[in-house]
């Protein structure tokens, strides 16, 4: 530092590179009282980074010495710490390269989704299979084709991922009326509801079916990147605010394989596998029922993501690829098609069900997405009831959930947002809404969307407008979240 | 990591180490109060055996029960067996505030064994793996790289391994690359 810089030239002056600590900021420490050498680097960090000092320290000491008026040697230097010798970029980074670079998490059917085509999703900590390319077909294509298949046939998706938590004590049901936004303690042994967790703020962060096993025990599903989360977040009340509720949980995701067999075909393929308990009379919609198939203990689970005739069938991980074997051999000849989270996922949109992580961003609550109906009039409380009344929560302005349709039938951009007429205080567009899941639907043969839209479940029919990335504008149609099959007809045969 | 287990699977030896992935076991989560008469007297008489000490297991026979936590433990015996001890503790624990969950097909388990096991296993976990440390009857829930697993020390330089299902093979692979000559370091 030339001798009588200017301030100016001393607040350019760059001591430490790493943590960008200037010659100005060194002076500064030791004008505030920050004296000691110590104090001074936590004050500025000055050589707190990596190199611990190695390209700044001197040069800071001097500074410091000459702000202070002291030799060198008695401002002393400040306590160097590991990596201050070098190691190698091998060393930090340990075990972590290559297929070890981080755990994948698989399921039990994972090798034979590789040898069958898939294209994968990561979903947490897993991979799923996105879709199975066949031959010389596009992803897009292979989508369509799954989906095609479960509206028209059947198709098989492993679930496995799901989250599965078992509930078990005399509380259980207290326990859930508190950790579910709706009622279950009045839900009946062998029967399903589908619930939504919400945070303290009211926001909703997961959701699922709940099944009542018996007077005592509960399975809550949750979605499979919430599994350990809500999991933790259960244990996290039971040890601090409900420790005298008699309830014990038990993740036991790994525990089962959960297969889906969904289509109009679905019950003659399980029908020729040997199940006895699934015609409609002894498993309605929404129920559950033990079997025995194959010499395997399986629960099925008659719930749909997807609007069709469909059975969830959960076993004993051990024997997740046999059963998934078996299914795929009996379903042939009724065309079973292997799917994956692409046409689950357009499958559900087409149905208007929400999926968390698209219809939900840590902002959205239920009121949102017109599922007031979850949300229970008869507790006194449950997790984000008392947020719910704050007045911002229940502000008629909030964006509620639509279906959108272009006009013009394309695929209506991911995250656009809708404009409205004017321009906010800091001369943007106003927006009025957001696009949460976009897709092109084989079965309606068009894109269709949903989205967030101001006032939207009022304005039914009106056209408002997506500016995209290119600058063009895509007209959609406000309509109904359910696209395809209103009245639920398909699920229920 | 094996997905239909029918019979044990001997893995690759190297460096003098007997690597194996365990098959054909049975797990029982149980969480209760450990120190109550009811689950005392529940695993002495479904298993045997008396509750274990913090960071302890005890074992007889095929059977083996890891202290988990303050309100947890974990039964291992073999599959053959497990559903026998659950329909017994469920039973005899039915009005006690308590929960036996079967888990058997939730966990992989390996073992290693060999003079260099605890310099293998020290590349990988954040444990102290000095033999007068870490001795015989010992079990600790730690991370082994990025994963949590549950390590238990059944003989001199006999390690059991256990971590979730879904990973496996990650686990087998980090053990795999542990246990190569070259990369031995000789602390233990």
């Amino acid at each position: 530092m030339p001798y009588g810089a200017s301030t100016k030239l001393k607040s350019k002056t760059w001591l430490d590179f790493q943590n960008d600590v200037k010659v100005i900021d060194v002076e500064l420490a030791a004008q505030e009282g920050f004296e000691s050498v110590e104090h001074a680097k936590r004050y500025t960090t000055l050589g707190m980074a990596t190199d611990q000092g190695k390209l700044s320290n001197i040069n800071g000491l001097a500074i410091l010495s000459e702000s202070l008026h002291k030799d060198i040697p008695s401002v002393g230097t400040t306590t160097f710490r590991p990596p201050y010798t070098p190691i190698s970029m091998g060393s930090i980074a340990g075990e972590a390269r290559g297929e070890l670079f981080q755990p994948i998490r698989k399921t039990p059917m994972h090798d034979w989704h590789d040898k069958h085509g898939a294209e994968w999703e990561p979903v947490g900590q897993w991979l799923r299979p996105f879709c199975y390319v066949e031959g010389v077909e596009s992803v897009e294509q292979a989508v369509s084709r799954e989906v095609m298949a479960c509206r028209n046939k059947v198709g098989v998706l492993d679930a496995s991922t799901l989250g599965k938590i078992m509930v078990r004590g005399k509380d259980s049901g207290k326990f859930l009326d508190m950790i579910y936004t709706n009622l279950m303690s009045n839900l009946k042994p062998g029967k399903c509801r589908y619930g939504l967790i919400c945070s303290e703020n009211g926001f909703l962060i997961d959701d699922g079916v709940v099944a009542r096993i018996d007077e005592n025990s509960y399975i809550c599903h949750t979605t499979s990147g919430g599994a350990e989360n809500i999991y933790s977040m259960m244990e996290e009340w039971l040890q601090t605010e409900w420790w005298d509720f008699e309830v014990y949980v038990t993740n036991v995701t790994e525990q089962f394989s959960q297969i889906t067999v969904v289509g109009g075909n679905a019950r003659r393929v399980l029908d020729k596998l040997g199940f006895v308990k699934i015609d409609s009379d002894s498993l309605p919609f929404m129920g559950w029922v033990d079997e025995k198939v194959l010499g395997v203990c399986v629960r099925v689970y008659r719930i749909s993501f997807s609007g069709e005739l469909s059975f969830e069938i959960s076993v004993p991980s051990n024997k997740g690829l046999y059963l998934w074997d078996e299914i795929l051999l009996s379903g042939q000849e009724f065309g079973i098609t292997p799917y994956g989270t692409e046409a689950l996922h357009v499958m559900r949109a087409e149905k208007g069900f929400i999926m968390i992580g698209d219809e939900t961003d840590g902002t959205v609550i239920p009121q949102d997405l017109g599922l007031d109906w979850a949300l229970s009039k008869k507790k006194d409380d449950y997790i984000g009831k008392r947020a719910h009344q704050r007045s911002n929560m229940s502000n008629p302005e909030r964006w509620k959930l639509v279906g959108l349709e272009s006009t013009d039938g394309s695929v209506i951009p991911e995250g656009a947002y809708a404009i409205g007429l004017g321009e906010n205080e800091v001369g943007q567009k106003v927006t009025i809404g957001r696009v949460t899941s976009t897709y092109y639907s084989p079965s309606l043969k068009k894109g269709i969307a949903l989205g967030l839209v101001a006032h939207g479940p009022d304005r039914l029919g009106e056209i408002i407008q997506f500016p995209t990335l290119t600058n063009s504008i895509v007209e959609a149609k406000i309509v109904s979240p359910v696209f395809y099959d209103p009245d639920g007809l398909k699920q229920n045969v | 990591m094996s997905n239909d287990l029918k019979s044990e699977t001997y893995l690759p030896t190297l460096n003098a180490i007997d690597l194996k992935e365990v098959v054909e076991f049975g797990l029982l989560s149980v969480r209760g109060d450990l120190g109550s008469k009811k689950i005392v007297d529940s695993l002495k008489s479904s298993i045997g055996l008396v509750t274990p000490a913090v960071r302890k297991f005890a074992s007889k026979g095929k059977v083996e029960v890891f202290w988990m936590s303050t309100d947890e433990l974990l039964i291992k015996a073999p599959s053959k067996a497990i559903v026998g001890i659950e329909t017994k503790m469920l039973k005899e624990l039915r009005d006690f505030h308590s929960s036996v969950v079967n888990i058997s097909d939730s966990r992989s388990l390996f073992t290693i064994k060999g003079a260099l096991s605890r310099d293998i296993l020290g590349k990988l976990c954040p444990v102290n793996f000095d033999k007068n440390i870490f001795k015989i009857g010992d079990f600790r829930r730690t991370r082994m790289a990025q994963v949590p697993i549950a390590l238990s020390l059944l003989e001199d330089n006999y390690f059991q391994i256990m971590c979730y299902r879904s990973v496996g093979g990650y686990v087998y692979n980090l053990l795999k690359m542990s246990v190569y000559d070259d990369s031995n370091i000789s602390f233990y």
